[in-house]
């Protein structure tokens, strides 16, 4: 199985939080597969990026860049809406960011790395939490 | 039967050198080829992991905090305008 990545993972990799560098190293030993987002994570850390807030824009650009960045399709809006669907049902509230997330993960049978333990409520989805 | 590809341009000696590596190995020169472009599609791939978790000039705390906040503001603008039905 391929990993995706979420955006509180990238924000670490950028700050270079080596505890979270060498998990990751750890889980795309044993998985195969590229580096992938979401469209919606390639979006919102673009937008972090944008602006004269950074040093050196155009190096995190080109990191962004290196990830197989998931589009959206047909079968993104159905998951999102099944998952929205159930999990209010269920009375769990996620953005809906992080479902197209879990859609697009659920849809293309990938793990996702993150840091928030709310996306292990989503059952059709494998998730590993970074400590 | 499996359709006939054509590789251009392949010289003489890699094409025998080829043939010899699938005799030796007992195997058709679609399987070599197949290992040929698996192994590179896996090298690639983590090639392609090292150049994401090497981080030579990571943010600064400033930095990430401006970016947590632009993500952040970000998030809150998908509270959707509610939608005027008549």
């Amino acid at each position: 199985m391929g990993l995706i990545l979420d955006t509180s993972i990238l924000i670490d990799i950028e700050k270079n939080i080596l505890n979270t560098i060498s998990q990751i190293k750890d889980i795309s030993k044993n998985n195969s597969g590229n580096a992938s987002i979401s469209f919606m994570t390639y979006s919102e850390s673009y937008f972090g990026i944008l602006g004269k807030h950074l040093h050196n824009q155009e190096l995190h650009l080109r990191r962004l860049n290196l990830f197989n960045c998931v589009n959206a399709t047909k079968d993104t809006g159905k998951n999102l809406a099944e998952l929205k669907y159930k999990y209010e049902l269920k009375g769990i509230h996620f953005q809906i960011p992080d479902l197209i997330i879990a859609a697009q993960a659920k849809e293309n049978n990938l793990i996702l790395i993150t840091k928030d333990k709310l996306f292990c409520e989503i059952e059709e989805i494998k998730t590993i939490i970074i400590e | 039967m499996s359709e006939v590809k054509t590789i251009k341009g392949v010289d003489e000696e890699i094409w025998a050198d080829f043939k010899a590596i699938a005799e030796k190995e007992d195997r058709k020169m679609a399987e070599v080829l197949a290992d040929l472009v698996k192994y590179y599609k896996e090298r690639n791939i983590k090639k392609n992991w090292e150049e994401i978790l090497t981080v030579k000039e990571p943010l600064t705390e400033y930095e990430a905090k401006m970016v947590e906040k632009r993500i952040k503001e970000f998030r809150k603008d998908f509270k959707f305008r509610e939608t005027k039905w008549d």
